[in-house]
């Protein structure tokens, strides 16, 4: 069982804000450790579908804000 | 372990984007607007489920935006996106909120359905696929497509069902781009909440989704490259506000209100 504090870090690792010292020592950690590799994998398995889900407004939106956009 | 600032929060040129626009320059919002839009609307649609009210609202948040710009109160140097992404952000809890208070508005119109019947009459749009799933059916068998979007409704369904406190920190950390950081001093909690409600909000999420061998490629690509960041995607080419929508969102109840 992974303790929380390595969880809590393996998701900064995802999200690139750890430190670039601690950065490395996670990387070196997950090719020893298939079990916090294993939920590295989830995580950033996680993060593609999360991006996948992304959606851009029609473009009538976009045409209607750059209108508002216009100073006169 | 130490924290770093999410580095890629806020490309450097939107504070120079910003100033031409504030001097007059038209076109330069164009570009901020383009690189910011998708991740607004995302998070918006999340919140509200119906995309026709996502459209409303995602002007109504960038309209609001330009007004703070052209009123010179916008103070948020640097952090241009995450701003106008909270100004979305509770502009979709306000509208869900009068959603919930009035029972003749439709709640089931589906992201990924036709059925978008709601407020008022709006254009009807193909909400079939996402963007990201347009450029891949190309090359996918019918079979897959159908299978990635019940896939991707699945996820919004499951982002819907997070408490508030843990969605909202997905939708400001994986889509506001906000560092952990940030959130917690936007919403007055210590950062190791905010970790851990991300943790929770993940968790849940991973629980329900079946990852096959996409997350073991997805784990060798970062070992190789050392970079977590470099396998998102490079978002292409935002607004408060005249003085009652300040207002609005200051005495919001939720704790991302701009200010």
């Amino acid at each position: 069982m992974i303790q929380l504090v390595t969880q809590q870090a393996l998701i900064r690792y995802v999200y690139d804000e750890l430190a670039p010292d601690a950065h490395q020592e996670l990387g070196q950690a997950l090719r020893h450790d298939p079990a916090l590799a294993n939920d590295c994998a989830e995580l950033l398995h996680l993060q593609h579908c999360l991006n996948a889900i992304l959606e851009a407004p029609s473009a009538a939106s976009t045409n209607a804000i750059l209108a508002a956009a216009r100073w006169r | 372990m130490n924290f770093v600032p999410a580095a890629s929060a806020a490309p450097a040129d939107d504070a120079l984007l910003i100033a031409r626009y504030v001097a007059g320059d038209e076109q330069a919002f164009t570009p901020l607007l383009l690189r910011y839009q998708t991740r607004v609307f995302t998070t918006i649609l999340l919140i509200v489920r119906d995309r026709a009210l996502a459209e409303d609202l995602v002007q109504d948040t960038f309209i609001s935006a330009l007004r703070t710009l052209r009123a010179g109160r916008y103070t948020e140097n640097g952090k241009f996106g995450a701003w106008v992404l909270r100004i979305g952000h509770n502009l979709a809890i306000d509208a869900t909120r009068c959603q919930k208070r009035t029972p003749t508005i439709s709640l089931d119109a589906r992201i990924g359905g036709h059925d978008t019947s709601t407020l008022t009459d709006r254009p009807r749009h193909d909400y079939l696929l996402t963007a990201n799933a347009r450029r891949e059916a190309a090359d996918q068998t019918p079979e897959a497509v159908i299978i990635r979007h019940e896939q991707n409704e699945q996820l919004r369904s499951l982002i819907q069902e997070l408490p508030n406190t843990q969605r909202q920190v997905l939708l400001m950390r994986h889509y506001g781009e906000m560092s952990f950081q940030e959130i917690a001093d936007a919403t007055g909690v210590p950062v190791n909440t905010t970790l851990s409600r991300m943790r929770r909000a993940l968790l849940k999420l991973r629980q329900r989704l079946a990852s096959g061998g996409t997350a073991a490629a997805l784990l060798m690509a970062v070992l190789t490259c050392g970079n977590p960041s470099a396998l998102l995607p490079d978002f292409s080419p935002s607004i408060s506000t005249d003085a009652d929508d300040s207002t609005r969102y200051a005495t919001g109840a939720d704790p991302l209100c701009v200010r």
